[in-house]
């Protein structure tokens, strides 16, 4: 870190920033390695393990760490200069669906993939305007981008092992050379024919890549497999319905409630053979604890989207897993909504933290779900501790606390060609999967959610491979108040919000917590904030080119500058409020902050990118390709 | 092979469901231009200044209520309402309303998607549907309003058939629509 910080500084000299403004601006140093927080006076208990404690200055994963707490350990950008953040430059990929992943960085060197095409690019932090260093496309395709439910998007991609690691829209994972973006592997996954599409972040941990399908409204057959992070070579896959073998349930599988207990429930719990085209796709994230040696994921709506179609619980539909990291087989299970009637995916981040609890520690996972209801659940044994509304829901009244079910309104359940008004929330949920952040300073989570309702009617479907296995007709609107979108502080020990900021527009980024208490996120209608993590006030906003779904990140760059980075390009789930007056146009562009725009990609006099770098995709912009 | 049969049984057992679907009789994965497909350009003609190509295909359940209603029952029963809407207004899909048509919206022309299918996503329905049940869903479709008539084959090849006001901005999906394909979500602007 240190020596790289001294060549930056020379580029800056050479790029003709002045002394002057070196001067005033006070050198930011090289930070340690590893950095424990120190909490903040209102803290209300809550810790995390920051395993791998990365470089501070990096970001390898989306989640950053393997908890997923988005939590930054950088502290230069402050409250009392955050107000000063200014572009320091930008990237377009020329790629017009929703860019919802986090950029990563390590080894002064910046990690792209676009949307479907799926371009890698990798980006030299240390030449002026940070040219391309290279560049790989896999080639998917096209068929993919009809498949998929919710355009043509990629939630994120994983630096490990000395490889980019990522999933292609058309089922395959690919890994490249981190240095030279030559192919190392590519596996094939599934098959696009089939309805089955991959937009989840593949996720690595020790030797293993973990990635799911997606195909929930396709009649896809959800799983989540291994693969080996050397070879590709596919080492396990876990079905998240069907029978037990299937599923990878044997002996130690323990769920915490008993309702979740028998043989084969993934099977028995369907209409005869609808579990084989029952949904309950992996698309989300996969969080591990490296004491445990769990991961933790959740599953997608059953399919159809008809619940009248499939009585019963669904099993492991709308639930999650903690799987051994090693082997896959279960360990426990839990579902959120059983027999789910509304589209409620059980996918959403499962963010592992410590909290006191009655006493003790207690080792737990929080999740934001579809459903309305934020749990905090014991990640060893799979009890639910808490389960409290964090937005506006009428599907039902509660959770029952000795069962964990919730308690169904029943005036809110569809039924065949008949017209429900106003129930809520909506398929997207009162959060879909854009990840909230946690910062061990607070104990606090922060997460941007929705306000929706919907009038929905079910027609009943028949399965037909490769066409939509759905049946759920939707009008979506805003629920009380008229705002789509809100981004919270969430208490996740008494279950409650802690302070809130109401948005016009649908709140569909991930969120960036730092040590300085600054916690940033976007808005569809295209402005980037900072708030201050412990009340809520905002900050600073900028206005950029288009709706902001991406997650921003923060890293250091080799001048040893802290840099907030975020994509805007709306697209994916955020297109139901198209519609709405105001909506933004697609975008492709990632921008890049920092404290006066300050970087070597800006400044009196000329400055140039090094010649020889490569070219972007030459035809990734023609409508053949993208 | 595994594909057609689970075509053929869906199709059979919408049947059973008294839909009146005919099991798709196909021999085949081929797709035979002896069954009805129009043979009309996807493209402009090189060397020639004008095509009247598309004007010689009228549907032959053109304003046929009953072929309409049947066209709305094959546009659920096959899950075409998954992509397209209910009310037609694009979702995973284009707006059938809307007429624009990347690859034409004649009733010819949308024969032809329906029975080859097109690159991204949309998949071919020519062997899974006699032709006469691909006209009666185009029959359906002109009924919405999108479609272009045999005449404005010309006006709707060089951009001069104005835009209806923009659909609905994909009411069944989470999505709504493909910026490359739609026209849905907010309209020419937003393509």
């Amino acid at each position: 870190m240190f020596r790289t910080h001294l060549f930056a500084t020379c580029a800056v000299a050479i790029a003709g920033l002045s002394l002057a403004a070196c001067g005033n601006e006070a050198q930011p140093k090289a930070q340690a390695a590893v950095e424990r927080p120190v909490h903040d006076a209102g803290w209300n208990g809550a810790v995390a393990n920051l395993a791998p404690n990365d470089p501070a200055g990096e970001w390898r994963r989306p989640g950053r760490d393997y908890a997923g707490t988005r939590y930054s350990p950088l502290t230069q950008v402050n409250a009392q200069n955050v107000a000063q953040l200014k572009v320091a430059w930008t990237f377009a990929d020329g790629v017009p669906y929703g860019h919802e992943g986090a950029p990563l960085v390590a080894n002064n060197t910046m990690y792209l993939v676009t949307p479907f095409p799926n371009v890698a690019y990798a980006l030299d932090l240390t030449k002026p305007g940070a040219p391309i260093k290279w560049t790989y496309s896999p080639n998917p395709s096209p068929m993919a981008i009809g498949k998929a439910c919710c355009d043509a998007v990629l939630r994120g991609w994983a630096l490990a092992d000395g490889k980019l690691i990522y999933n292609t829209l058309d089922d395959h994972t690919v890994a490249v050379d981190a240095n030279t973006g030559k192919e190392l592997w590519r596996t094939k996954l599934a098959n696009v024919e089939n309805g089955v599409t991959m937009t989840m972040a593949a996720t690595v941990y020790g030797d293993k890549v973990y990635v799911g399908n997606s195909g929930g409204e396709m009649g896809a057959h959800g799983w989540l497999a291994a693969l080996d992070v050397n070879s590709g070579k596919e080492l396990w896959r876990a079905y998240n319905t069907g029978p037990d073998d299937l599923v990878k349930i044997g002996a130690d599988f323990k769920p915490y409630y008993s309702w979740m207990r028998g043989k084969d429930l993934g099977a028995s719990s369907w209409p005869a053979g609808m579990w084989k085209h029952g949904g309950a796709a992996s698309w989300g994230w996969v969080t591990y604890d490296p004491d445990l040696k769990l991961i933790y994921y959740g599953t997608a709506n059953p399919s159809p989207r008809v619940p009248a179609q499939r009585p019963g619980l669904n099993l492991w539909s709308a639930a999650m897993f903690a799987r051994d990291a090693d082997t896959g087989m279960a360990r426990w299970a839990y579902q959120f909504t059983p027999h789910d009637q509304w589209d409620y995916d059980g996918v959403n981040e499962d963010v592992l933290i410590d909290i006191p609890w009655q006493g003790r520690t207690r080792k737990v996972l929080v999740q934001f779900n579809r459903n309305g209801f934020a749990y905090t659940i014991d990640r060893v044994t799979g009890e639910v501790l808490v389960a409290k509304p964090f937005g506006n829901l009428n599907w039902a009244t509660g959770i029952d606390p000795k069962t964990a079910q919730p308690i169904v309104n029943p005036a809110m359940q569809p039924k065949p060609g008949v017209k429900l008004p106003n129930a809520c929330p909506t398929d997207i949920g009162v959060k879909d999967w854009q990840p909230a952040a946690f910062s061990p300073r607070t104990g606090l989570l922060y997460a941007g959610i929705f306000n929706v309702c919907m009038d929905v009617t079910d027609h009943p479907v028949s399965y037909i491979a490769g066409t939509p296995y759905d049946g759920m007709d939707m009008q979506r609107h805003a629920g009380p108040g008229g705002n789509w979108g809100e981004f919270i502080a969430w208490d996740p020990i008494h279950g409650r919000k802690v302070w809130s900021i109401k948005e016009p527009f649908l709140t569909m980024s991930g969120a960036l917590v730092t040590a300085s208490d600054l916690v940033f996120y976007g808005t569809v209608d295209g402005w980037f904030r900072a708030a201050d993590a412990r009340t809520g006030k905002v900050l600073w906003s900028q206005k950029l080119g288009s709706g902001v779904i991406g997650q921003p990140i923060d890293y250091l760059g080799p001048d040893g500058r802290e840099y907030v980075a975020v994509y805007a390009g709306v697209g994916g789930a955020a297109m139901v409020a198209a519609q709405q007056p105001g909506f933004p146009p697609r975008g492709d562009t990632l921008y890049v902050f920092s404290v006066g725009g300050i970087s070597p990609s800006s400044g009196p006099g000329l400055i140039s990118s090094q010649p020889n770098k490569p070219a972007a995709q030459p035809d990734n912009t023609t409508p053949s390709r993208t | 092979m595994k594909r057609l049969l689970t075509l053929a049984v869906a199709a059979l057992a919408l049947g059973a469901c008294q839909r009146q679907l005919h099991p798709t009789g196909a021999g085949g994965a081929n797709l035979s231009a002896t069954k009805g497909l129009p043979q009309l350009p996807t493209g402009d003609i090189a060397g020639a200044a004008a095509s009247t190509a598309g004007q010689v295909f009228e549907n032959p359940y053109a304003n046929d209520p009953g072929a309409q209603a049947e066209g709305h029952r094959l546009f659920d029963g096959m899950n075409c309402s998954g992509c397209h809407g209910y009310g037609l207004k694009g979702g995973m899909g284009p707006d059938l309303t809307d007429t624009y048509w990347r690859y034409g919206g004649t009733p010819a022309a949308i024969y032809q998607s329906i029975y080859q299918g097109r690159p991204k996503g949309m998949p071919a329905w020519g062997v899974a549907l006699p032709p006469s049940d691909i006209w009666k869903l185009v029959a359906y479709i002109e009924s919405k309003g999108g479609a272009l008539s045999p005449s404005q084959y010309q006006a709707g090849l060089q951009g001069d058939v104005v835009p209806k006001a923009p659909g609905g901005g994909g009411a069944n999906a989470q999505n709504a629509g493909n910026p490359g394909e739609t026209h849905a979500p907010g309209g020419a602007a937003r393509r």
